[in-house]
């Protein structure tokens, strides 16, 4: 059995559910963290999940992607505002990427695409 | 630490001149609120507000404002840390180049304070003492 993508999602606002249905669409498992604050247990959740990649909502996504470089190494990229920077970001080899607040279907789903056509 | 904060900050995106002076009065004003009330800053969370503060004052300049949120989740922050939220924010606009900030703005900024108390307060319950 093929080894599904894992994707961890947090958002300051406690939000993701949207981004999460696209990462599900994608043939992904998505992990949203709940409450408020999210956003900076991306790290912690990624190691605890052994996830492949993760997403990070506030205004800038930065303290979710620093948080996880800061304690476990990650490579990260923040300040995004867009799919196709996402996109980037992951194709570049970066593995916690930090987005202003995105809760689109559209977004989990075209990052998980991705994701999975780097893995072949 | 703030100067190696905005150093770090520096090494990772562009920041202007102009905003390395606002951003350092902001974190200066964000060591002392802190202080004043107890409450340690890392260096760790002193980047994570850097970054937050800069990615703000853009947000403030450009004239980006982020969207409305669920007023039920104030309830999940203590009224100080937005108070504190708000009086960092505001200096911004003092300088001239903003409005009153909006709720969102010191929503986001609180919970960055909100996490440090947090984190302090579970460091005390573990019986450390800070150096």
């Amino acid at each position: 059995m093929v080894k599904k993508v894992k994707v961890v999602i947090g958002d300051r606002l406690g939000k993701g559910q949207n981004v999460a249905l696209g990462v599900e669409a994608a043939g992904g498992i998505a992990i949203v963290i709940p409450g408020v604050g999210a956003d900076m247990k991306v790290g912690d959740v990624m190691q605890a999940e052994n996830a492949d990649f993760g997403l990070s909502f506030c205004g800038s996504g930065g303290a979710g992607a620093l948080t996880a470089k800061t304690k476990y190494g990650y490579s990260i990229e923040y300040g995004l505002r867009s799919v196709e920077a996402g996109i980037t970001a992951l194709r570049k080899g970066h593995r916690v990427i930090g987005f202003g607040f995105m809760d689109t279907e559209e977004l989990g789903r075209r990052m998980t695409e991705t994701y999975i056509q780097l893995g072949r | 630490m703030i100067n190696e904060t905005i150093q770090e900050i520096a090494k990772q995106s562009h920041i202007d001149i102009s905003e390395i002076s606002e951003l350092k009065s902001l974190l200066t004003l964000v060591k002392q609120e802190a202080s004043g009330i107890g409450l340690m800053i890392s260096s760790e969370r002193m980047l994570l507000m850097g970054v937050h503060l800069l990615a703000f004052m853009r947000r403030v300049t450009s004239g980006e404002k982020l969207p409305a949120m669920d007023s039920s989740l104030f309830a999940e922050i203590p009224p100080d840390m937005l108070a504190l939220s708000s009086r960092i924010l505001e200096a911004y606009g003092l300088s001239g180049l903003s409005a009153k900030p909006d709720d969102t703005e010191i929503f986001l900024m609180a919970v960055h304070f909100e996490t440090a108390r947090k984190l302090q307060e579970e460091w005390e319950q573990g019986g450390h003492v800070h150096g």
